[in-house]
């Protein structure tokens, strides 16, 4: 293997190895799939990991979903916010859990993950301006979008750095540095990852193609949606994934969410709102 | 190697655990597919319902196939976003089902499940029961909420059965939703149609009364034509009676102005009636056989009184060839030559006027024959002459003041010659006279002087081959005129009398030329011009059209060029000018 030139399967086959999804993830998935599972089952298997279920809570609690009065139980969340929603927001603090073991390298790991937990909390405005059924979705695909970054920094740390400078150096996009010179970007590398997680394509696909829109076949819509709320969220400035410049926005992605321009400000400033709480709950998490 | 027997009991028994939970599995999936499947009749229930009340029901009884809701019911959100219960089941259950909500209202709950997309479960107010509330929205709109109290502790509710009411509520906001649009498109549809009815019935209104005003005119131009006459003619008949008495010398020059007076009145009301009538299209051309010398000489004759008291000489010369009976309306022509020959007259102090008639052109029966009125008068200005053929006009103020009339003789007699396919043009220098020339296209009855040495002439005129030409023109006059020219020139020319026979004509045979008139009934010249062009879209040909044109109607020439015409004559049609365009449509 060429390590000057990787292919998406030689960064991906050791990292789904490494890095894998907590059983708990696995095993409430199954729950909550299955036909006979109740909300007490679904309580029960949140509540037997601790950690998980205080993050919850604080985030059930956050400004985020601004519930008028205080959720002091699993079994509260459960049916308050619902438990499709509830398993997004598994999947989303167990990844930034499971990365918490990539060592520090040429990127901050506090200062990735407030990159992408912005995106994440943007995605979940747009995707409840749109009135989406589960806007939890939107939140996961937003956090674990730059998911595919840290992977190329944990297995070709140089390789980045390269990539960072020359981005810098000619005024290219790093996904357009990576583009030509990979011939593929972050976001395949992510998307290949939570393919072999079995995640689903909903939630993959969005991630794989955030600098392509165009190329989302299955989830045009939800591709697109992430792919604004990376942008709103290089333009907001808070964190750093490896990009020094606002990617370009794609003009087709726009029009489809249908969301009036007049809106943005309200978007940043409900987000700037939500952040400050969800980065403190989450990325301290992490820490 | 052997296994022991109680690892393969325990085996068995997990097997047996292991089947049992399968089934189990089977059978709920089983029952969610036949909720599916039933699911797509409730979407065709709720496609039919139109009314709100029909699809809370239907959703209702959807609902209790999923789950035993002890009250169930739907509130609606009204337009100035209060909620209130519309539908509830059992329908005695309402002011329980309120109180439950009334509660939920006040703590925020209601607010909290309106702004989320799924089930939002709450121990109910005893603390036995369950309230599950599901809002009723699509993407654009929130139109309800879905309340419902179920018996137990909310730990045991499945979730696929919470997903699946999530489905059911979905469609029922929809079609909510498309319920509303559809009264909305049949409200729109209703003022429609009410709108159309009230258009075409006022329009109907407008035409009738249209119509009745036409007819108003018509019928007061036939009246007023005869009970103006009447009695002017008894004034003047009078007069004339009066002066046959015993008068003084005072008394007979006040009858001599009554009579003058009178006979001015007159002449005036004749020229407003035959405006009108030319202007209503009422005014016809009644051709007899009559002598056009004979008919000059009689306009002569009434007038020669009056100029040889201004101390004007008259002249007239008849060219030999003039052919002596001819078919035109005499009385027309008459009026015309009396409105030149007094024009003349009016404006001319001293000096002389010249009568002038002579043949421009001849082909076997039919003759283009010129009269001119020639005088030494004041003259009209470079800038007047464009408007002096329009009603009411004469050169400016001044000269109504010095020289009287009512400025409508020129546009009459323009009227009237176009009406007889002729035309009308004048050359005039300031202060040395003008001179009007009335060029009018005769059948000649007479065959007794065949001119042959006009025929001759005319036949060398043409040195190209013969031509193919479809003449469109409705006035028999012209229609003959053009024929007899053409032929002469050595073509072969049919003629038709409108643009729909034109059109059947091109449809069965093919032409060289076609020379069009503007002004034909049925269907008009343009009009079938624009047919002509636009089959032609198909095809490579392109038909040759010559436009045939009203002489007052030159100054349009550059809009039929515009409209597809290949080239533009005015009528009556002159032998040089008709072979030059011709040689430039189809030559150059």
């Amino acid at each position: 293997m060429n390590p000057d030139k990787p292919t998406i399967d030689f960064l991906v086959n050791d990292a789904a190895v490494v890095y894998t999804l907590p059983q708990l993830y696995e095993r409430f998935n199954l729950v909550i799939n299955h036909p006979r599972s109740s909300i007490s089952d679904i309580t029960r298997i949140i509540t037997e990991d601790t950690g998980l279920s205080s993050c919850i809570l604080k985030l059930a609690n956050s400004p985020m979903f601004g519930y008028y009065s205080k959720i002091d139980s699993i079994s509260k969340a459960v049916t308050i916010i619902g438990t499709q929603q509830l398993r997004d927001m598994v999947l989303a603090i167990s990844v930034i859990r499971i990365f918490r073991s990539i060592p520090e390298g040429l990127i901050n790991m506090t200062s990735f993950w407030q990159h992408s937990i912005t995106v994440g909390i943007v995605a979940r405005i747009l995707a409840t301006y749109r009135r989406e059924a589960n806007v939890e979705r939107y939140f996961v695909s937003g956090i674990l979008h730059d998911v595919g970054q840290m992977i190329l920094c944990a297995k070709v740390p140089e390789l980045v750095e390269e990539m960072i400078t020359e981005s810098r150096e000619s005024g290219t996009s790093h996904f357009a540095v990576q583009q030509s010179l990979l011939g593929f970007d972050h976001g395949d590398v992510g998307g290949e990852l939570l393919k072999r997680w079995r995640i689903p394509a909903i939630i993959a696909e969005p991630v794989a193609f955030h600098h392509a829109p165009v190329r989302a076949e299955l989830y045009p819509m939800e591709t697109s949606l992430i792919h604004v709320a990376d942008v709103i969220g290089h333009a907001m400035q808070v964190g750093f994934s490896g990009e020094s410049f606002v990617p370009p926005l794609d003009e087709v992605s726009w029009d489809r969410l249908g969301i009036p321009v007049s809106m943005l400000s309200t978007i940043i400033t409900q987000a700037d709102v939500q952040l400050t709480d969800a980065l403190a709950i989450l990325s301290g998490d992490v820490s | 190697m052997s296994v022991e027997p109680d690892t393969l009991h325990q085996e068995l028994k997990r097997l047996q655990e292991r089947n049992l939970y399968m089934e189990e599995c089977h059978l709920r999936f089983v029952g969610i597919l036949e909720m599916l499947a039933s699911s797509s009749d409730f979407q065709a229930e709720l496609n039919r319902d139109r009314d709100n009340a029909s699809i809370f029901r239907t959703t209702l009884y959807q609902i209790k196939r999923l789950f035993s809701f002890t009250y169930m019911g739907f509130y609606v959100n009204s337009d100035d976003n209060d909620f209130e219960l519309v539908e509830c089941d059992p329908p005695a259950c309402k002011e329980e089902l309120k109180r439950e909500i009334e509660a939920k209202i006040m703590d925020g709950s209601f607010a909290w499940a309106v702004n989320q997309t799924h089930s939002v479960l709450y121990p109910a107010c005893n603390g036995k029961q369950t309230l599950i509330m599901h809002v009723l929205s699509t993407q654009t709109r929130i139109r309800g909420m879905f309340v419902g109290i179920l018996p137990g502790n909310q730990s045991a509710i499945d979730v696929p059965s919470l997903n699946a009411l999530s489905i059911i509520l979905i469609n029922t906001a929809y079609a909510l939703e498309s319920a509303t649009l559809y009264a909305m498109l049949q409200d729109h549809m209703n003022n429609l149609e009410k709108k159309v009815a009230e258009r075409t019935r006022e329009l109907q209104n407008a035409r009738q009364q249209a119509e009745a005003a036409n007819w108003a005119k018509s019928a007061f131009l036939a009246t007023m034509s005869h009970e103006l006459r009447t009695p002017m003619n008894g004034v003047i008949g009078m007069a004339q009676l009066l002066e046959m008495t015993d008068l003084s010398e005072e008394q007979k020059e006040y009858v001599e102005l009554l009579t003058k007076s009178g006979n001015n009145l007159l002449s005036l009301i004749n020229d407003i009636l035959d405006l009108s009538k030319i202007e209503a299209g009422k005014l016809t051309i009644e051709p007899t056989e009559f002598s056009l010398k004979g008919c000059i000489n009689n306009v002569v004759l009434m007038q020669k009184s009056i100029i040889s008291q201004k101390g004007l000489s008259l002249k007239v010369n008849v060219s030999n060839n003039v052919p002596i009976v001819v078919l035109g309306d005499q009385f027309r022509i008459k009026q015309i030559l009396l409105n030149l020959l007094g024009n003349a007259m009016k404006f001319t102090l001293k000096g002389e006027i010249t009568i002038s008639v002579q043949v421009l052109e001849r082909y076997e029966d039919n003759a283009l024959i010129q009269i001119s009125v020639h005088d030494t008068g004041i003259g009209i200005s470079p800038g007047a002459i464009e408007t002096i053929f329009k009603p009411f006009s004469q050169e400016d103020g001044s000269t109504t003041r010095m020289y009287g009339g009512t400025g409508l003789g020129l546009s009459i007699s323009q009227s009237l010659t176009e009406l007889m396919g002729g035309s009308i043009t004048v050359e005039s220098t300031q202060g040395v006279g003008s001179c009007f020339k009335v060029t009018l296209p005769f059948p000649v009855v007479s065959k007794t002087n065949p001119q042959k040495d006009a025929a001759t002439k005319v036949v060398d005129l043409w040195d190209g081959e013969p031509l193919r030409i479809l003449v469109a023109e409705d006035n028999p006059v012209n229609s003959n005129f053009e024929m007899s020219l053409l032929k002469k020139l050595g073509h072969d020319a049919v003629s038709v009398e409108n643009g729909r026979d034109c059109l059947a004509a091109l449809e069965h045979s093919e032409f060289d030329l076609v020379l069009m008139d503007i002004q034909m009934p049925i269907m008009n010249g343009e009009e079938a011009l624009r047919v002509i062009r636009h089959k032609e879209k198909e095809t490579s040909h392109h038909q040759p059209v010559i436009a045939l044109t009203a002489y007052s109607l030159r100054g349009e020439k550059e809009r039929f060029l515009q409209e597809g015409f290949d080239g533009y004559v005015s009528k009556p049609m002159n032998v040089d000018v008709f072979i030059s365009e011709v040689k430039r449509v189809l030559y150059s």
